[in-house]
């Protein structure tokens, strides 16, 4: 049920400081059409805004992003099977529980990770040590991805699969089909490149509060300009 | 001749019963003239290479054993369990929204987000539902993290201690009773029936009780003396979730039948099967010999 319609570019302009952004753990959620975009800095499994998902989809309603593709997004090698499934530029993964080649980029793979988090293993020796700290002594399976030479690991936000000020040509296209796959509005995207060329390294949720005065005002007027109206909930 | 791959990980290997359901299944798959392959997390991608993926890990979105359902749903491999059965059954909040839709009969249930967690809701949840009443962190499994509350104090001390694990969490009716039927359901239909005889001193199936860990009993049932109302509403919750393996329990008290909860990668070791002994014929047909 639509509680409280209004325009919502004077809220999510950034006109001063006292103008406020979307506060931690708001959920907005805006109506376009036949579907609900539910915007949340966390969607992850079991948070409020994973909840917002089910409830939704409980009650009919065409939601995004689906709280299927939620999950598929953040763990790792589900997110990168089903990206290069649809044709994106992945990484090639692994899954292990001991052994990796040096250097690499460690996930961890199991109830006690942390979606995006990853640690990068220069050299076999200090591998050794990431796996034992993410695996709780090999009690749990990780995923890894070998680096080459010259290839950078980097981190973005995306906003509804735009970037702001990206730093690698690659970048804004290899967003624009992370959003088409997935929907989410808000998350931060890992990637590795080397020159031109950006390959998916994971996806994970990005607080309201790292985003960046131009990924702010991103957001605002990317919705601006699609929607008319939003609808907050509680409000 | 398709080839049957059994995802399994260290801990179900090193099981002697459940060990020897595996080697059951394999048998059942070699007898109806399939070969079998126990596949281990580090060798994941060798799912694309069966015809068909059963799950024998402990099941949720966030273990490897869901990267497996989903490595095989996403190449159209038959896969038991599915993504979506292993998202609804692993979190008890989206397992009791599609029983409620689905009008099965359950406990009083409802979902407190962090802010509900107080003594004033606890009580009045108390003096509405009774003493005492059950918490749940939605991912529990084998009753791990389902704990009975007496008093709003507790309620408020245990429902913090599981917000840290879940925004939401369940808080439901007791319902008391010596045993719970098992219901088990495949494609929607009857696979095997059981009751779990509750451990004394608990009124969980698997419980620390003196510092020891307990287990409840089997007892298989033959499907003549399965009362029609725990059948009925067994299977209508195991539709409820979908199309695939699930073990439902259920309780009976005061003439009337509770599903408590809908799991998915059922417990096949501890002799379910006594009085079915096609249980695994049935789940590799279905795997193998469905298209």
């Amino acid at each position: 049920m639509r509680s409280n319609s209004v325009a919502f570019g004077g809220l999510l302009e950034l006109r001063d400081k006292r103008d406020r952004f979307l506060r931690q753990d708001e959920i907005v959620t805006l109506n376009l059409e036949d579907s609900t975009h539910v915007v949340s800095e966390n969607h992850f499994y079991k948070s409020e805004g994973y909840y917002a998902l089910v409830r939704n989809e409980i009650s009919g309603i065409n939601t995004l992003p689906r709280s299927a593709d939620v999950i598929d997004a953040y763990i790792v090698p589900i997110c990168l099977e089903k990206a290069k499934l649809a044709g994106i530029d992945v990484c090639e993964w692994e899954v292990s529980y001991s052994y990796v080649m040096a250097p690499c980029i460690i996930y961890g793979l199991n109830y006690f990770a942390t979606p995006g988090e990853f640690t990068i293993a220069q050299e076999a020796e200090k591998a050794k040590e990431i796996i034992k700290h993410v695996t709780n002594n090999g009690k749990y399976p990780f995923c890894y991805q070998n680096l080459k030479e010259g290839e950078e690991v980097r981190t973005a936000n995306m906003v509804f699969g735009k970037t702001a000020n990206a730093k690698d040509a690659g970048l804004p296209e290899l967003a624009e089909q992370v959003y088409d796959e997935f929907k989410i509005p808000l998350a931060s995207i890992t990637y590795i490149t080397s020159g031109e060329r950006c390959k998916l390294s994971s996806l994970g949720p990005v607080r309201y509060t790292k985003l960046t005065k131009d990924e702010k005002n991103l957001l605002g007027g990317y919705l601006n300009r699609k929607w008319d109206s939003f609808e907050k909930e509680g409000s | 001749m398709s080839n049957l791959g059994i995802f399994v990980n260290r801990q179900t290997v090193s099981n002697a019963l459940q060990l020897q359901a595996l080697l059951k299944c394999r048998d059942a798959a070699e007898e109806l003239g399939h070969s079998a392959d126990f596949i281990f997390p580090s060798e994941i991608k060798r799912i694309l290479k069966s015809d068909g993926i059963f799950i024998r890990h402990n099941t949720d979105p966030m273990n490897v054993a869901f990267v497996a359902a989903k490595m095989a749903a996403l190449h159209n491999i038959p896969v038991i369990d599915d993504p979506s059965s292993i998202q609804i059954c692993a979190d008890k909040i989206n397992m009791y929204y599609h029983l409620m839709k689905n009008n099965v009969s359950i406990p009083r249930t409802e979902f407190l987000s962090r802010k509900d967690i107080t003594e004033a809701r606890g009580q009045q949840l108390l003096d509405e539902w009774g003493t005492p009443l059950v918490l749940k962190e939605p991912s529990t499994c084998f009753s791990a993290r389902v704990e009975k509350s007496k008093d709003a104090k507790e309620f408020v001390h245990i429902g913090r201690r599981f917000s840290h694990m879940s925004d939401w969490i369940v808080a439901q009716e007791f319902i008391r009773s010596r045993y719970d039927w098992r219901i088990g359901v495949l494609g929607g239909q009857l696979l095997y029936a059981c009751k779990y005889i509750i451990p004394q001193d608990s009124f969980k199936i698997q419980a620390q009780v003196d510092g020891h860990l307990v287990y409840c009993q089997t007892e298989s049932v033959p499907v003549e003396n399965i009362p029609s109302e725990v059948l009925e509403t067994g299977l209508k919750a195991g539709r409820a979730i979908g199309n695939g393996l699930y073990g439902v329990d259920l309780k009976e008290c005061d003439g009337k039948v509770y599903v408590i909860e809908v799991n998915d990668n059922p417990s096949l070791e501890s002799g379910e099967d006594s009085c079915y002994p096609e249980i695994y014929h049935k789940i590799v047909k279905r795997l193998l010999e469905c298209n």
